[in-house]
C-alpha cells in the first residue's frame, strides 16, 4: 500500500515582515526515492521547485496558465528555461494549473520513469490536497 | 496589525521576506541551488519576468579592484561582465541595466555559477536600485 509520507518540514526562522508571499518546504517519498518540494505562494500564482532530496539543482523551469476561454478546461504551458518543447516541468505545470485554476511555475528536476512517475505525482498531489494553504 | 514578531515563521527557501525599498513593499526570495542561485525580487505580487544571468569570467577575476572595495566613481567604473537571457517577460534596456547594477553593487557577483532572477520592479532608477542593493547586501549577502 503506497502512502504519502511526510518526512520532515523545512526550517523555521524568526519572523521578519511576513509580507504577501508565503513559502514552504517539505520532503516527500515516492516508492524508494525521496524528494524535496519547495513552494512559493504568490498572488494568483505558485512556484514549485522539485528535486531529489540529496542534491538540489535548478535546471528546468516551465510556466502554465489556465485557459481564458471558459469553454476550454485545458491549461497552456511553456518551458522557459533549460529544455525544449514539452518537458516534465511543463506537463506537471499544466496539470496543476488546470486543477487549481491558477498560474503555476514548475521546476521539476527529477529523473522520472514509468514506475516512479505516477508514485511521485500521487505523493505530490495528495500532499498538496492536504496542505492547500501552502500552494493555492 | 497583530504583533507576530516572536512567532517563528516557516520559510521554504534560504531567504524569503518582505522589505521596504524606498517606501515600496518588495518581496524577496533567495535560494542557492547546487548549479544556480535563484533570486526573486518583485513589487508587483507576482513574477512578471525571468532572466538567466551567466558570468563571462571566473569568479576571482570579476571585480578587479575588489581587494580595495568597489570603486564608486563613474569615471573609473568597470562593470562585471555578464550575459543575460530573458526567459520570460519584458526584455528592455531598463531591466538589463537594473540587473547589471545589482550584479555590480551586491554580492551577486560572488555567485559561483549562473543565477536566475525573477524581477518585477515598479520603477527602475538610481535611488530605487541603490535602496534595493542595500537591502540585498544586508539581508542576503
Amino acid at each position: 500500500m503506497e502512502s504519502v509520507a511526510v518526512l520532515e518540514n523545512g526550517g523555521a526562522v524568526p519572523a521578519k515582515d511576513p509580507g504577501l508571499f508565503t513559502s514552504h518546504c517539505v520532503h516527500l517519498e515516492a516508492g524508494p526515492s525521496q524528494f524535496t518540494v519547495r513552494a512559493l505562494k504568490m498572488q494568483g500564482s505558485t512556484l514549485l521547485i522539485v528535486n531529489p532530496k540529496e542534491s538540489e539543482v535548478f535546471e528546468e523551469l516551465a510556466v502554465a496558465m489556465p485557459s481564458r476561454n471558459s469553454a476550454s478546461s485545458e491549461a497552456m504551458s511553456s518551458t522557459i528555461l533549460g529544455g525544449h518543447g514539452q518537458t516534465d516541468s511543463s506537463v506537471l505545470a499544466a496539470k496543476l494549473s488546470k486543477r487549481y485554476s491558477r498560474q503555476f511555475y514548475v521546476s521539476l528536476n527529477l529523473k522520472l520513469d514509468r514506475l516512479v512517475g505516477p508514485l511521485f505525482e500521487k505523493s505530490l498531489v495528495t500532499y498538496m490536497h492536504d496542505h492547500l494553504e501552502h500552494f493555492a | 496589525m497583530t504583533p507576530a514578531a516572536d512567532k517563528p515563521r516557516e520559510i521554504g527557501f534560504d531567504r524569503q521576506f518582505s522589505a521596504d525599498v524606498n517606501g515600496v513593499p518588495t518581496e524577496i526570495v533567495f535560494h542557492g541551488f547546487a548549479n544556480k542561485w535563484f533570486l526573486v525580487i518583485t513589487q508587483l505580487g507576482k513574477i512578471p519576468g525571468f532572466y538567466n544571468v551567466h558570468f563571462d569570467v571566473q569568479r576571482d577575476e570579476r571585480v578587479v579592484p575588489y581587494l580595495h572595495g568597489p570603486v564608486d566613481n563613474p569615471e573609473y567604473h568597470v562593470s562585471v561582465p555578464i550575459e543575460m537571457n530573458c526567459c520570460l517577460g519584458l526584455d528592455t534596456d531598463e531591466i538589463r541595466s537594473a540587473i547589471q547594477f545589482l550584479v555590480n553593487r551586491t554580492g551577486l557577483h560572488k555567485c559561483p555559477t549562473d543565477f536566475v532572477v525573477g524581477l518585477g520592479l515598479k520603477k527602475i532608477d538610481g535611488p530605487n536600485l541603490r535602496a534595493l542593493s542595500k537591502v540585498l547586501e544586508e539581508a542576503i549577502f
